[in-house]
């Protein structure tokens, strides 16, 4: 067998016998994703929705409509200009914009059917739970305006007396049509009146309409909504576990990179290095040999916990050959690093603490801990240092963020570049710190 | 079969080894006796070729440099260090390293268990080398230096920390390689052991060797007169410094016919030691 496999393996059952060890290469990050996918996914369906509501016609009847939304308890609203709220919605920033557009007061409460009032929504397509809700909301609460226009009598008549001139100037209503509706106002206005004088004069009776039922007539009482399209489709993970997996599997990474670390220095204590030393097999092959161990590990880690995601979470793989390079990449540069960290001490404690202080940095700055959105302007900016950031970018970058290979190169170079260092590196420190 | 010359090796400003050379024949059982600390570790790594001298040079067989692919061939060491991999079974941590030599399927299985056999860990071979006692370790620890049957055999303090049985399991294990014609180099900072094991010992100080040669040899020249005691009844023990006990006796018995006991202290290599460094080999 060729040494630097045998070696390898032998790592690998070492690894496997090893439940400390184990836990934090595989159960920790499980665990890791499992709890901020569930946590995360929960906030997704029950957060209230932000949206901006850009009011065009400022009229009397847009106005309320605003104060309506304002009430709900499902939306916050912000006010943006259109331009700024259209771009905060492409960056997911807020769930949608809403346009109330000139006009919408004017187009009275019985409008024409060709000629309803009409709302301009701007929403992610891929949103489509919080589309259908968002749209109930504002439906209901442009009905709910309604409702007060019809209990308050006076508003009332005026309205029926707006709409009935509207209607018959209209051009494009036919003759039968505009006759039916001037019926059908007319009996509705007799109705109010009557309505007000039964709260004087209990007795009389409204005059029931003489308007036929037989055919409905074409008229919508709802707003229209017309969808914008809101420029480069947005991409965002499907799911909370989307986020939360690749993240736990630079946790798996790291937890290699201490474990294999830790190997080599107790291997140089105990003394089997000197044993490996005295065996016929090239030098450098004893230290390629852990490196090749870690990496083997380290893409296990990555595989297991993908395919857990996928086939339990449903986490897409959107470009699967991406991610297996994106895979390979990461799981390189952490052997490097692995190498590079366990030069860093002559005894185990020495190891287990640099390699923990730097891993624990890293992982910090890269947006292992803080999620990567969530940061902080500086924050943001120290995490391009971080090889747990790269890692983490191009496993999303091939699972959902659609990213082209131009787009994931910048990644996948530094990954296998800081591999590459952390090798050579790493292998030279250990020889000089061998004395020969 | 071992040849140094002139090997040195400083730590740093510390000279862990000044100026050594020695040569061991085959099929000899060459003793490397000193204090901890004499430098027989440092010795044992550049004989092996895992550590290079600051200067000197050593020969293997001959011609070859110990870290060259043929020599490492021959060579079999067994480190001071328990250098085992306590997650393997003693027949996995033996697999393991047999297939840096090529060896694999049943070969390898064969291999392992005669060397199991030879350190009486047979049974035990299916277990964890990290349940192993301090003793069955030591055994472990050998067996891995012969899995791929060395010409050349490296033993460093293969005794320390080890249970009466298993220290003699391990002079036996010794002494059939030795009869099977292994060279075998062997520290150790034990003299009964240098005595009792080694055909040459060279004694060793603070990077150097004092003086080397058979045992008896060393005793003859450094381990002064034999002394001869004798308890004689109601009187003080007595001392005599005797050059021949064996003419001795007769007439000692003759001229003390009230003779309680005697007792005669040959030299040791301890003496050995004291005389050549006015101190004694271990702090007691
Ligand atoms: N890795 C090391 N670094 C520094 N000094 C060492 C090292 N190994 C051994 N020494 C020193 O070298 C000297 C010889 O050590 P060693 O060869 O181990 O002696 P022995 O095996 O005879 O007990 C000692 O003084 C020891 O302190
Ligand atoms: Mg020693």
């Amino acid at each position: 067998m060729i040494p630097i496999l045998n070696l390898a393996f032998k790592d690998l059952k070492i690894l496997l016998r090893d439940r400390g060890g184990l836990f934090f290469v595989l159960v920790f990050p499980l665990i890791y994703a499992l709890f901020f996918g569930a946590i995360f996914s929960g906030e997704g369906g029950q957060s209230v929705m932000r949206i901006s509501v850009i009011d065009q016609d400022r009229s009397e009847a847009s106005q309320s409509f605003l104060q309506r939304l304002e009430k709900s308890p499902s939306l916050s609203l912000e006010g943006h200009s259109l331009a700024e709220a259209k771009a905060l919605v492409r960056r997911g920033k807020l769930v949608a914009y809403c346009v109330l557009p000139k006009g919408l007061g004017e187009s009275s409460l019985f409008a024409p059917s060709k000629n309803p009032p009409k709302i301009l929504l701007g929403i992610d397509p891929s949103r489509k739970a919080e589309k259908g809700f968002l749209q109930g909301i504002l439906t209901e609460a442009w009905f709910a305006g309604l409702q007060e226009t019809f209990m308050n009598t006076k508003k009332m008549r005026a309205e029926v007396d707006r709409s009935l001139k509207q209607a018959m100037g209209a051009k494009n209503l036919s003759s039968v049509d505009k006759a039916r509706l001037r019926d059908m106002l007319v009996s509705i206005d007799k109705f109010y009146a009557s309505w007000e004088q039964k709260r004087v004069q209990v007795k009389s009776m409204p005059q029931s309409g003489t308007t036929q039922q037989s055919e409905k007539p074409q008229i919508q009482m709802g707003p229209e909504f017309i969808f914008q399209g809101i420029g480069p489709k947005r991409v965002r993970p499907a799911s909370a576990f989307e986020v939360s997996f690749p993240s736990s599997i630079l946790w798996g990474m790291i937890a290699c990179v201490s474990a294999f670390a830790l190997s080599i220095v107790k291997e140089r204590v105990r003394g089997t290095f000197l044993r490996l030393e005295v065996a016929p097999i090239p030098k450098g092959s004893i230290l390629l040999g852990k490196a090749f161990a870690c990496f083997l590990a380290a893409t296990a880690v990555c595989v297991l916990l993908l395919l857990f995601a996928s086939l339990v979470f449903g986490v897409r793989m959107q470009a699967p050959f991406k991610l297996l390079v994106g895979v390979l990449m990461t799981a390189f540069c952490f052997s490097g690093i692995m190498m590079f960290v366990a030069s860093l001490g002559k005894t185990e404690q020495a190891v287990a603490g640099a390699s923990w202080a730097i891993m624990i940095v890293m992982m910090m700055l890269g947006g292992g801990m803080v999620p990567l959105i969530a940061m902080p302007s500086w924050m943001a900016q120290l995490s391009d240092l971080s090889p747990v950031k790269w890692g983490i970018l191009s496993l999303e970058g091939a699972i959902w963020r659609h990213f082209s290979w131009m787009e994931l190169l910048p990644f996948l170079g530094l990954l296998l570049g800081v591999g590459i260092l952390g090798l050579l590196l790493g292998t030279y420190l250990q020889f000089r710190g061998r004395g020969g | 079969m071992i040849r140094a010359e002139g090997l040195t090796y400083s730590f740093g400003s510390r000279r862990a080894v000044d100026d050594l050379s020695l040569s061991v024949q085959r099929g000899c059982c060459f003793g490397l006796l000193g204090p901890n600390g004499a430098g027989k570790t440092t010795t044992i790594r550049m004989l092996t070729g895992t550590l290079v001298p600051d200067s000197g040079r050593v020969l293997m067989d001959g011609a070859l440099d110990p870290s060259q692919k043929e020599s490492k061939r021959l060579i079999g060491f067994a480190p001071q260090a328990l250098a085992l991999y306590d997650e393997l079974s003693a027949r996995e941590n033996l697999a393991f390293l047999g297939r840096f030599y090529g060896f694999s399927g049943g070969a390898l299985r064969k291999r392992c268990d005669e060397v199991l056999e030879l350190v009486g860990l047979r049974e035990r071979a299916k277990d964890l080398a990290g349940s192993f006692s301090g003793g069955m370790k030591r055994r472990l620890n050998l067996a891995c230096a012969l899995v791929h049957a060395p010409k050349i055999l490296f033993l460093d303090e293969p005794t320390v920390g080890v249970d009466p049985q298993s220290r003699n399991r391990i002079f036996d294990n010794v002494k059939d390689l030795k009869a099977q014609g292994m060279t075998i180099l062997y520290t150790t900072h034990y003299m009964e052991e240098a005595e009792r094991l080694c055909d040459r010992v060279a004694i060793m100080d603070q990077g150097r060797i004092l003086a080397e040669g058979s045992v008896a040899e060393l005793k003859n020249s450094y381990g002064g007169t034999p002394i001869l005691r004798i308890q004689v009844q109601d009187q003080e023990e007595e001392l005599f410094p005797i050059e021949d006990p064996m003419a001795e006796i007769p007439r000692l018995l003759a001229k003390h016919p009230d003779l309680v006991s005697f007792e005669f202290d040959r030299p040791n290599l301890e003496q050995v030691f004291l005389r050549l460094t006015g101190r004694k080999l271990r702090d007691q």
